[in-house]
């Protein structure tokens, strides 16, 4: 079933007509309604509460334990994964919840300025293949992507494919020029990198696919949608 | 006063003419707020409707949007479109219903009501979608019924919804995958047939 012939299925249901005087009485109903509610009596006003010695000593309590707490907080802050790594985090996170809503739909997920954006197949037909985070810095700013290997982004205007071989380094392959991941090229920067090896996670584990091995695709045999940088 | 328009489905039409009645209502005119009840009645009805699968839950919940409407008009601010912001507060009534009540149960009370309540016959076909729709997410429904039945964009569906833009898109197209596969089921079964 396409969308326009979901859309014609669902338009043509109407929800059940009322008779002319339903639609007559109900401002009438409403108005009692709200008029009733507003005569109401209202409740007794509560007497203040003084607050005893109990709640006092309470309140002292709970503020030597945020207290506490905040110091460690602190002590600990260093230890805290910077910027980056946590962004990492977010996009597995992002990977993970979405591949679960739409398995083997996933072309790429992409954050930008705007947010984070997906790019969705048609059909269930994205080979399985492990995820790689890809980070284009340049003037404009950075923008990253969760893509699989085989999957196509535009770079510098140009169309390139990500592909990653058995090793699991990960090179963008454009028309007549190759970046490298972790490399820059003139004024943009490009991070490529599996996604799970960034966070030092068990590939095996958090991902429920059944290939383990990054697969790579020769040139041009497969022609997915593609999501421009700029 | 009796008042009379043209209400087009799915229509969102933001006039000075509704923000006088705001004023007025707030002020204590029943006449303005009266007038704002014709406006949208027919389509928080729908809604309504779409969302719980009752003609009686349906009127309930209606009454009970322009109630809280009407109890929270003071909070209301010229800059947001009065329609959306009613949606809201009617979505919001939805969904606390959804977690009120036992829907099962209220389908199988409402199906020898309904017999009785609608001039109209629900053919087969509307009761296999509102079946389909009820068989989604509150959320994933609220969604769809905004954007599809109301004729929403997914930014306007957002600031109904309260959430951003790209949730809603995600909503949307899981909803739209489900109907999809139960709405095709019942399909291949009636031509099975």
């Amino acid at each position: 079933m396409t969308n326009d012939e979901l859309d014609r299925v669902l338009k043509s249901t109407a929800a059940p007509q009322r008779p002319d005087a339903f639609w007559d009485e109900l401002p009438k109903k409403i108005g009692a309604k709200i008029h009733w509610q507003a005569n109401q009596p209202e409740c007794p006003a509560r007497q203040p509460f003084f607050p005893g010695k109990a709640v006092i000593l309470g309140g002292m309590g709970l503020a030597v334990i945020c207290a506490i707490m905040a110091l460690v907080s602190e002590r600990f802050s260093a230890s805290r994964p910077g910027p980056e790594v946590t962004q990492m985090a977010e996009a597995r996170k992002y990977y993970v919840e979405i591949e679960g809503l739409f398995p083997n739909q996933v072309q790429a997920i992409v954050f930008d300025r705007q947010g984070a954006h997906l790019v969705l197949s048609d059909k269930a037909n994205v080979p399985n293949s492990p995820p790689y985070y890809v980070r284009v810095s340049d003037a404009k700013g950075s923008r990253c992507f969760v893509t699989f290997s085989g999957q196509q982004i535009q770079l510098d205007g140009e169309r390139c494919e990500v592909l990653a071989d058995k090793q699991g380094n990960v090179f963008l392959v454009g028309d007549d020029r190759v970046w490298p991941g972790n490399q820059s090229s003139g004024p943009v920067r490009i991070e490529a990198k599996p996604l799970s090896a960034l966070l030092r996670i068990n590939h095996a584990n958090l991902f429920q696919r059944n290939e383990r091995e990054p697969v790579s695709y020769p040139l041009k045999t497969c022609v997915p949608k593609q999501y421009s940088c700029s | 006063m009796r008042l009379s328009y043209r209400v087009k489905q799915g229509c969102m039409v933001e006039t000075e003419e509704e923000r006088d009645w705001v004023k007025q209502s707030l002020q204590g005119d029943d006449a303005a707020f009266a007038a704002l009840v014709l406006r949208y009645q027919h389509m928080i009805y729908s809604v309504a409707y779409r969302m719980t699968g009752s003609l009686a839950e349906a009127e309930d919940l209606t009454q009970e949007a322009f109630v809280q409407a009407f109890r929270q008009l003071s909070s209301y601010r010229a800059e947001a479109r009065f329609s959306s912001w009613l949606y809201r507060i009617a979505l919001n009534q939805c969904l606390n219903w959804q977690k009120r009540r036992q829907r099962i149960e209220m389908l199988h009370t409402e199906w020898g009501r309904r017999q009785e309540m609608t001039s109209e016959p629900e053919t087969q076909q509307t009761r296999l979608v509102q079946e389909a729709l009820l068989k989604l997410n509150p959320k994933q429904r609220a969604a769809i019924i905004l954007t599809t039945y109301d004729g929403l964009s997914h930014a306007q569906a957002a600031r109904v919804l309260g959430c951003s833009e790209t949730t809603v898109s995600w909503r949307v197209f899981a909803a739209r995958a489900k109907l999809k596969r139960i709405l095709g089921r019942q399909q291949k079964a009636k031509n099975d047939e």
